[in-house]
């Protein structure tokens, strides 16, 4: 179970963050996934679902994209490769929750003095999601 | 002059700077205090929602109780109000009420500030103005501006 891509969307649809651990793809196509992910998440949330995490989103080729959207409208966008075996929900759901709380840290700093709207510019934030990659490498 | 009273300023466009830079600073605690308190376990849908969010999680997070009385025409106004608001408790003046209630008056520009971050970071654009008859109760009242 391979991370290609984590990428952070915000409430009008702009990408505020986009990490590529994929090698062999350019960024492009992950932004083109995040995107097209947009559509699948708005449609999700009109159905009146509680939870913040909202499974599996689409299946692309030989990857899946799964989607997480925060109550403040962003939107959090893991992409995959296809799991050889049976994937736990909780483990996805846990990956978000690490996403999220790294995302909060950023976001409460009282010195980070950019807007809540433009992009992600944290040293601390591209550790922690650096070292998701690196434990889901494979 | 009793001691430790000192009148506001006459010149409101130093009081006006003095909201302004206070609102703003709210404003920016609003949007962090909403990112880090936004509920994980259920899903905020309408204006109502929240709304009841900052009477309830956020007067809890800020003043450790919850607001007192919540009205709403259903059209974009909504009327927080709070018997005993927190930082009104042990305010007092020898020079009636209604002079208290306005030298308080600028101890209300930092929570507007936060009301408005916290309704801005969920999507909500909203003006909110303070009002106080007489300590230590405090109304908030947020308008809902139409977004474009």
């Amino acid at each position: 179970m391979k991370i290609h891509c984590i990428a952070i969307i915000n409430r009008h649809g702009n990408p505020i963050y986009l990490r590529n651990f994929d090698n062999y793809q350019e960024d492009v196509k992950y932004h083109y996934l995040a995107h097209t992910s947009c559509d699948v998440i708005e449609e999700r949330l009109t159905t009146k679902a509680s939870d913040l995490y909202l499974g599996l989103l689409q299946t692309v080729g030989d990857m899946v994209v799964y989607g997480y959207a925060m109550n403040t409208g962003n939107k959090i966008i893991l992409v995959m490769s296809v799991p050889e075996s049976l994937v736990r929900g909780a483990e996805i759901r846990d990956i978000f929750q690490q996403i999220h709380a790294a995302y909060i840290a950023v976001i409460c700093n009282p010195f980070n003095e950019q807007r809540i709207e433009d992009r992600i510019e944290s040293k601390k934030f591209d550790k922690a999601v650096a070292e998701l990659g690196r434990i889901h490498a494979k | 002059m009793a001691s430790g009273w000192t009148e506001l300023p006459d010149d409101n466009e130093v009081l006006e700077q003095v909201y302004v830079k206070l609102e703003n600073i709210g404003f920016r605690v609003g949007r962090r205090l909403a990112e880090r308190y936004a509920p994980v376990g259920r899903r905020l849908t309408d204006t109502l929602d929240v709304v009841k969010f900052v009477c309830k999680d956020m007067w809890m997070v800020l003043f450790n109780r919850q607001v007192d009385n919540l009205k709403t025409n259903h059209r974009g106004i909504y009327v927080l109000q709070d018997n005993k608001f927190k930082w009104f408790l042990r305010m007092s003046s020898n020079h009636g009420g209604a002079a208290a209630a306005r030298r308080a008056q600028p101890y209300t520009w930092l929570p507007c500030g936060i009301i408005r971050g916290v309704l801005d970071s969920f999507g909500v654009n909203a003006v909110v103005s303070p009002e106080t008859l007489g300590l230590p109760q405090c109304t908030f009242q947020i308008k809902v501006v139409a977004n474009e």
